[in-house]
C-alpha cells in the first residue's frame, strides 16, 4: 500500500510531544486529586510506613521514656480555630475531637452536630456541621415527646478541625480537642503549638497525657457523687 | 484522504481530548487540594442577622460592678439595684453609687428582692448552694432557710406577694415557701399519668419568675419552653400553661436548652436571655416573639442574669464586662435622664 502525504519529521515530533504533554498533565491532575484525598496538607514527611495514612490505620503508641513529656491541648484555653487541622505535620492531624459524656446533654438538637441555621433534625449529610461526617448520632431513649441522642466521634474520620467543638460550646461544651497519642509523633517543636493563637498547647507528663477542662472536672465529680449517692441509697 | 492523514487526525483528536481532560483534572485537583473539607463552613458559628425593625431596645445606661465574678441581679426598687457575686452583696443606686456592701460567708448563687407588692417590700433573699439567707436593706440577717433535701443546689429565687420560690437544680424541683420560711410545697415532680416529664435540665441553668397573674413561671430548658404553674392551687401539680419552641430562628429558642434566664413585665410579657448566641428577647404574654433587646452585637457572652422594672426597662448583668446594662424601649425617654430628674 502506497503511503501518500508522509508527515514531516517536525510534524511527527510535534504530535508526539503534544501527546506526551497531554498525558503528563493528566497524570499531574490525577496525582493532585489523589494527594488531596489523602489529606489537606499532603506534604508530610512523616507519613506512616508503607504510605498508609494515620487516619486509615492508627500508628502504635510511640514508646515514651519514663519522665518524658508529650504535647496536649488545654481545653480551657482552646478556641477551636481549626489550626490543629491545618498545621499538624501528619497528613491527617493527630488532634481529634473527644466527647465528655459527663457533660453531654444527650441533646436532640446538638449544636456540635447540626449547623446553627438551615438544617432539619435528620442525619442526612446536608445537615452535618462536621465536614467529614465524623460524628455519629445514636438514639438512646425517649421520654414523652423528648428524644435523647448520644453523639460519638469516629476518630478514623475526624480531621481535628474543631467545628463541632465550637458548635458544642454554644450549649454544653462537652466536645473538646485532644492530641491522640496513638498517632502523634511528638515532635520537639510541635507545629500546631507554634501556630496556636491561644497558647493552648503545653507539655504534659507522658504518664498523664490527657487534659480535662474545669467544667468537665466539675461534671465528672458531680456524676461520681450522684453514683455514690445512688449506690448508698440502693444498699 | 490517505491512511496517514486519518492516523494523524486521530492522534490530533486524541491529543486534544487528553489535553482538555488534563486541564480539567488539574483544575479540579488544585481546587480539591486547598482545604477542600473546610471551605464550605465558617470555622466559628455565626449568629443570625436581624431586621433592625425588630430591635426594640437600646442601651440607655450602664453601671460598673466592682466584683470579680458577678452572679445575680435584682431590683430593690426603682432606684436601687442589688448585685450578688464573689462573697458579697452590693446595693447600687442606678447612677452607679455603692449604697451598701453586705459581706457573705460563701459565694451566692442567686438573689431576689421583695417588690412593693411583696408582704415585706425590699427584703432581700440570697440563695447559696444549699440554703437561703434573708436580709433587710441594712444588711441584717433575718433568717436562714434550709431546703428539705441536703443535696440542694439553688440557682434561682422568685418572689411573689406572699410566696417565695426557690429553684433547686439538683432535685429538679421548685420549692415553695411562705415569707416566714415555711415550706408549702414544690413544683416539677414528673406526673406520668398526665404526660408531664418534670424539669429536664442538662446544663447549669434553671430560672424562675413570678408574675402578677398568680402564676409561677419556670424554664424547662431541655424542652425549650417556659411553664406556668398555678401556685394558688396546691392540688395543681402540672403546668397550667407553657409556651416556647426550639428553633434556630429568632422567634424560638436556639440549641438544646434555652432560655437561661427569664423575667416577667408588669403587663405579663416576658424578657428572656439565651446562651449560645446571647440574645435577649421580648415575648408577648401568649409567648409570641415581639422583638430583640440585645444580641451578640451588644453582649459578648450570655447574660449572667436579667430583670425588668416597672418602666419596661430591661436590666442585664453582663458578667464578662462586669457591668449592669440598662436597656430602655426605643420609644421611651432616656433612663439616665429620668434618673437625673429623680
Amino acid at each position: 500500500m502506497a503511503i501518500d502525504n508522509i508527515p514531516t519529521r517536525r510534524a511527527f515530533l510535534g504530535d508526539v510531544f503534544r501527546v506526551l504533554g497531554a498525558g503528563g498533565m493528566c497524570c499531574a491532575g490525577l496525582w493532585l486529586t489523589l494527594r488531596a484525598g489523602s489529606g489537606p496538607q499532603g506534604q508530610s514527611p512523616q507519613t506512616s510506613a508503607g504510605g498508609k495514612s494515620p487516619a486509615a490505620e492508627p500508628l502504635q503508641p510511640l514508646p515514651r521514656r519514663p519522665g518524658s513529656y508529650v504535647w496536649q491541648i488545654d481545653p480551657d484555653r482552646c478556641v477551636a480555630c481549626d489550626g490543629c487541622q491545618k498545621y499538624c505535620v501528619l497528613d491527617v492531624s493527630a488532634v481529634k475531637a473527644v466527647q465528655c459524656f459527663a457533660l453531654c446533654g444527650y441533646c436532640d438538637v446538638c449544636t456540635g452536630y447540626f449547623p446553627t441555621q438551615g438544617y432539619v433534625l435528620e442525619t442526612g449529610a446536608e445537615n452535618h456541621l462536621c465536614p467529614t461526617g465524623a460524628i455519629n448520632r445514636r438514639f438512646v431513649e425517649r421520654h414523652g415527646d423528648e428524644r435523647f441522642f448520644e453523639y460519638t466521634i469516629d476518630e478514623q474520620k475526624c480531621i481535628g478541625c474543631g467545628k463541632c467543638v465550637a458548635g458544642c460550646r454554644l450549649m454544653n461544651g462537652s466536645l473538646y480537642l485532644q492530641v491522640r497519642h496513638d498517632r502523634c509523633v511528638n515532635c520537639n517543636e510541635c507545629a500546631i503549638a507554634v501556630a496556636c493563637p491561644a497558647q493552648a498547647f503545653r507539655r504534659v507528663p507522658a504518664t498523664e497525657p490527657y487534659l480535662l477542662g474545669k467544667n468537665m472536672k466539675t461534671a465528672i465529680a458531680a456524676l461520681e457523687r450522684r453514683r455514690q449517692a445512688a449506690g448508698g441509697a440502693s444498699t | 484522504m490517505t491512511a496517514s492523514t486519518h492516523k494523524l487526525s486521530a492522534i490530533a483528536g486524541v491529543s486534544a481530548l487528553l489535553a482538555v481532560a488534563a486541564i480539567t483534572a488539574t483544575v479540579v485537583g488544585l481546587l480539591l487540594s486547598s482545604d477542600r473539607r473546610v471551605a464550605d463552613v465558617p470555622s466559628q458559628p455565626q449568629p443570625q442577622q436581624i431586621d433592625p425593625a425588630l430591635q426594640l431596645y437600646r442601651q440607655a445606661a450602664e453601671l460598673a460592678v466592682a466584683l470579680e465574678e458577678p452572679r445575680a441581679l435584682a431590683l430593690l426598687d426603682e432606684q436601687r439595684v442589688v448585685v450578688a457575686g464573689d462573697q458579697v452583696l452590693l446595693i447600687y443606686r442606678r447612677d452607679g453609687t455603692v449604697l451598701k456592701r453586705i459581706a457573705l460567708s460563701e459565694p451566692p448563687q442567686c438573689v431576689a428582692a421583695g417588690s412593693s407588692h411583696h408582704l415585706y417590700p425590699q427584703r432581700i433573699y440570697v440563695g447559696f448552694r444549699n440554703h437561703v439567707k434573708v436580709f433587710d436593706t441594712a444588711g441584717d440577717l433575718i433568717a436562714v432557710w434550709q431546703p428539705p433535701r441536703d443535696n440542694a443546689d439553688l440557682l434561682s429565687i422568685a418572689v411573689a406577694q406572699r410566696d417565695v420560690f426557690v429553684a433547686d437544680i439538683s432535685n429538679r424541683l421548685v420549692w415553695r415557701y411562705d415569707t416566714e420560711g415555711r415550706l408549702l410545697g414544690s413544683f416539677g415532680t414528673p406526673v406520668k399519668s398526665r404526660g408531664y416529664p418534670g424539669f429536664v435540665i442538662t446544663t447549669r441553668y434553671f430560672d424562675v419568675a413570678a408574675s402578677n397573674d398568680g402564676l409561677l413561671y419556670a424554664v424547662n430548658p431541655r424542652l425549650l419552653r417556659i411553664e406556668g404553674f398555678d401556685y394558688t392551687n396546691p392540688e395543681q401539680q402540672v403546668p397550667v400553661r407553657h409556651w416556647g419552641r426550639g428553633s434556630p430562628q429568632l422567634d424560638g429558642f436556639f440549641g438544646c436548652c434555652n432560655p437561661i434566664h427569664i423575667a416577667v413585665f408588669a403587663d405579663g410579657r416576658f424578657a428572656t436571655a439565651e446562651k449560645g448566641f446571647p440574645w435577649v428577647k421580648i415575648f408577648s404574654r401568649q409567648g409570641e416573639f415581639e422583638g430583640v433587646v440585645a444580641g451578640p452585637a451588644e453582649l459578648a457572652a450570655p447574660a449572667a442574669d436579667l430583670t425588668v422594672d416597672e418602666d419596661n426597662n430591661v436590666l442585664v448583668l453582663d458578667a464578662a464586662a462586669k457591668r449592669v446594662r440598662i436597656f430602655a424601649p426605643k420609644n421611651s425617654q432616656d433612663v439616665s435622664d429620668s434618673d437625673k430628674r429623680q
